[in-house]
């Protein structure tokens, strides 16, 4: 197991991600903020000089003029140390005294709705090359050979409102910085204390023994409640798959106690002949008692195989298969004058494990051998229905009660107790394989009075390979 | 160098029409030491005598550097670098000038361009302003009497104090006080606007000046050559630069700073927006800066040092820790824009003539 990105480092990826936009947001909204509040600031400044300019604005000898203040100029002098410009100009624009071609604010309609110029207005503009903030104030005056507005217009550069902007931006940033970190640590301690119920959990579950497969029991917080409900839903699986997995092998060795005890007494008997016909006779009993139990045993695996995975699953021509267990099975038909054939098409390709589905066939085909008398006739069918196989298993013996069908899948269930032969395994082994193929399993009456049986494979995805 | 001429004519021209000043003329080179491979140009409003110990000093450090010094009046050195920077000629790289507001009009307008060193670190901060003017001297405004002639005026300690002793001695003071004419100066008129906003006794002053019959004169030389030859017996606001140096050699010069304050001017370099050699009038700046450049500005070129590490008569130092009353330094900054408007320029000459020439 390759352990993938500690929950630590998830964490503070996120959060850093999410302070990465939120900081980056509010710097972006505290610069707009910052530097208002310094265009506020500093624009106070701005108007008083331009109201002082204003204030020595005066009409002399039918003249407009100004007598500009020291302290105008000079209350502006900024730590920065502001680049200053200013005009005055007269009732119809003309120039009084100061600097030429101070822009003039664009966008803004010049008057208010009363059609009266706006008295003043602040904006930033481009004079000499450098940006500057502008104040244009409008004073009225009046004397008798001229009344109007004189327009008094003082510019600065930017460097101390951009100073202030800055130094606020820095002092946010600073704080957002201290936040960051602040819980950067906070997530790191967090994330340890968030963390302990699951070290409970598992040390808990490290105490077990392995056969211990309680559900647990632990509060958790509720983020972990889902992994336990997992580990006590797969608990509880694993319970009932070493339970059933516990009665196999006991149904297991019990039925293969009896024919190793019927071997060993064939055996003994066979070592007390001193008849060298009556010793082969002997051990020819063993001999078939030998291969029925080898037969068991090799039916116990294929059982407990069909329950495993489905790795060995490949395309196969399932005919094939099915005329092989015809000729494995052949002398046992022979000997009870049984004809046992095929039918169905030449090659029926199929999907799945190939030895389990052998063994279907044979379980089936045994079963139909062992309980139809001699003379009768047994069939395998396969029927290839476009994209589904149905194997067919017929025979015109005796057949079994409807009532029975689903009992006789059941392990170790043999309806003819007194029959030596078989040990009820076949039919359990043959829902197995059809489970493990997604597979169907239907017992019907034949349509002569024998049991047929129908298995129903789905739909064959995995094409022709 | 037509085109150069004719600036130079067309200013001349402006300038006899505005202020036929005192003489200042002349270019100067000092070749460079050992083999020249740069040359500073120099626009400057000081006299190259008392700027030749510096750049040879100077150019003993910088034993590549020619220098050409171009002694121009204040107003020049303001109109000739801006003519020259509007019409994309070349100019020089350095501005040396004692007009302090013309220098900040330079720099306000977008002449100029900034030097930031160490030593303009140093610098108190009315004498820097956006490391684009940087001052480099501290010399007072000082009253200037004759010793000999008058020994009495060294009663007279404060402005108010020298407008009574011309109201009543007005015989005998009459026509031999001598200011700066500030319409023909830039100095004068700065020096009278600086007094005009520190002191509400200077209009009384005028006003007492006037009824004296005061002569108004474009330099500082001149009027310590009145006061020296006795034909004035007090000069009022003469640069005590110059002042110092002539009562150095003659001792019917005494030289008061008036207790109710003293204005402090500094000479102020700029370089220029456009300088062929910005690096190289960087240098000077610092070495008119250093411990070197001061000590030779306290010594033998007979400026002000404004560095306190200095010692000697001519420095700020010492002048600071002489009972002499307030020293007010002029402060580099917008305010300085503030009389060079013309309307307020106009107002302030007319109530000066006003004032001044009521008799």
């Amino acid at each position: 197991m390759k352990p993938t990105w500690s929950i630590r480092r998830r964490i503070l990826a996120w959060l850093f991600l999410a302070m990465t936009m939120v900081f980056s947001a509010n710097l972006l909204s505290s610069y707009y903020t910052n530097s208002a509040a310094a265009n506020r600031a500093y624009d106070r400044l701005l108007l008083a000089s331009a109201t002082a300019i204003a204030e020595r604005t005066a009409i002399k000898k039918g003249l407009l003029h100004v007598d500009i203040p020291y302290a105008a100029l000079d209350m502006l002098a900024s730590t920065a140390q502001d680049r200053v410009f200013y005009a005055v100009s007269g009732p119809n624009g003309e120039m009084i005294t100061g600097y030429e071609g101070i822009p003039e604010p664009t966008g803004h309609p010049q008057r208010t709705q009363d059609q009266k110029p706006q008295l003043q207005s602040f904006y930033n503009a481009t004079y000499k090359n450098v940006p500057v903030r502008v104040v244009v104030l409008r004073s009225f005056i009046s004397s008798q050979h001229l009344s109007g507005y004189a327009t008094v217009t003082v510019a600065q550069t930017r460097g101390d409102r951009d100073g202030l902007t800055f130094s606020l931006l820095r002092d946010s940033a600073v704080w957002m910085l201290i936040i960051a970190i602040v819980g950067a640590i906070a997530a790191w301690i967090g994330v340890s204390f968030g963390l302990r119920p699951l070290g409970r959990l598992r040390e808990a579950l490290g105490r077990r023994s392995p056969d211990d497969v309680r559900p647990v029991l632990h509060n958790v917080p509720s983020e972990f409640q889902p992994l336990v409900s997992a580990i006590n839903s797969m608990l509880h699986r694993l319970d009932g798959g070493l339970l059933s997995m516990r009665n196999f092998i006991s149904d297991a060795s019990h039925q293969l106690k009896t024919p190793l005890a019927s071997l060993q007494v064939q055996g003994e008997m066979a070592l007390r002949e001193t008849d060298p016909q009556a010793v082969r006779a002997a051990l020819t009993k063993v001999n078939i008692s030998v291969q029925r139990t080898s037969r068991l045993a090799q039916q116990l695996l294929s059982h407990a195989r069909a329950t495993d995975d489905r790795a060995a699953f490949a395309v196969f021509d399932f005919a094939n298969v099915a005329r092989e267990t015809i000729e494995i099975a052949l002398p046992q038909a022979i000997q009870k004058s049984i004809d046992l054939g095929y039918e169905g098409p030449e090659h029926v390709k199929i999907n799945g494990d190939r030895a389990l589905l052998g063994e279907l066939v044979l379980n089936l085909t045994d079963n139909a051998l062992k309980y139809a008398p001699s003379q009768s006739i047994v069939t395998i069918a396969l029927e290839d229905r476009g994209k589904q196989v149905r194997l067919v298993v017929e025979d015109n013996g005796p057949g079994i009660p409807a009532a029975e069908y689903d009992h006789v899948f059941e392990r170790f269930v043999r309806l003819d107790k007194a029959s030596a032969e078989g040990c009820g395994l076949g039919l359990a082994i043959v829902r197995e394989v059809a489970n493990h193929h997604d597979a169907t399993v239907v017992m019907k009456d034949g349509a002569h009075g024998g049991l047929r049986v129908e298995v129903d494979f789905p739909e064959q995805k995995k094409g022709e390979g | 160098m037509l085109y150069r001429f004719a600036i130079c004519l067309s200013l001349f021209i402006s300038y006899v029409l505005v202020a036929p000043t005192s003489v200042h003329a002349g270019s100067y080179t000092f070749p460079a030491v050992g083999s020249q491979a740069e040359n500073l140009s120099i626009y400057s409003s000081t006299d190259a005598e008392r700027i030749e110990p510096l750049i040879k000093a100077f150019q003993k450090r910088n034993t590549a550097t020619a220098v050409t010094y171009h002694e121009l009046s204040t107003i020049d050195v303001f109109e000739q670098t801006k003519a020259e920077i509007d019409a994309h000629l070349p100019t020089a790289d350095l501005t040396l000038s004692s007009a302090m507001d013309l220098q900040i009009k330079l720099v306000n307008d977008g002449y100029s361009q900034p030097h930031v060193s160490d030593e303009i670190e140093t610098l108190p901060k009315w004498a820097n302003w956006r490391n684009e003017a940087v001052g480099f001297t501290y010399e007072p405004a000082v009253m200037v009497y004759n010793r000999r002639l008058a020994p009495d005026l060294s009663r007279i300690t404060t402005r108010f104090e020298l407008a009574n002793a011309i109201n009543k001695k007005g015989f005998r003071l009459r026509g031999r006080v001598v200011t700066y004419d500030p319409a023909k100066s830039g100095l004068g008129y700065l020096f009278g606007t600086q007094d005009a906003i520190q002191s509400e006794d200077f209009w009384y002053l005028a006003r007492s000046l006037g009824d004296s019959g005061v002569q108004q004169m474009s330099g500082s030389g001149d009027m310590i050559d009145k006061v020296a030859s006795g034909e004035a017996l007090i000069a009022y606001n003469v640069l005590g630069s110059y002042a110092l140096a002539r009562a150095r050699k003659n001792p019917a010069l005494a030289i008061t700073l008036l207790q109710d304050y003293s204005l402090v001017m500094s000479r102020i370099a700029v370089i220029t927006k456009n300088a062929p050699n910005a690096e190289a009038a960087g240098r000077f700046i610092d070495f008119l800066l250093s411990r070197e450049g001061q000590s030779l500005i306290a010594g033998p070129a007979s400026l002000y040092a404004l560095r306190t590490d200095i010692k000697g008569a001519a420095t700020a130092k010492t002048l600071q820790e002489k009972n002499n009353g307030p020293l007010i330094p002029i402060r580099l900054g917008p305010g300085l824009l503030v009389y060079l408007d013309h309307m307020k320029r106009k107002d302030f000459l007319e109530r000066w003539q006003k004032t001044t020439h009521k008799k």
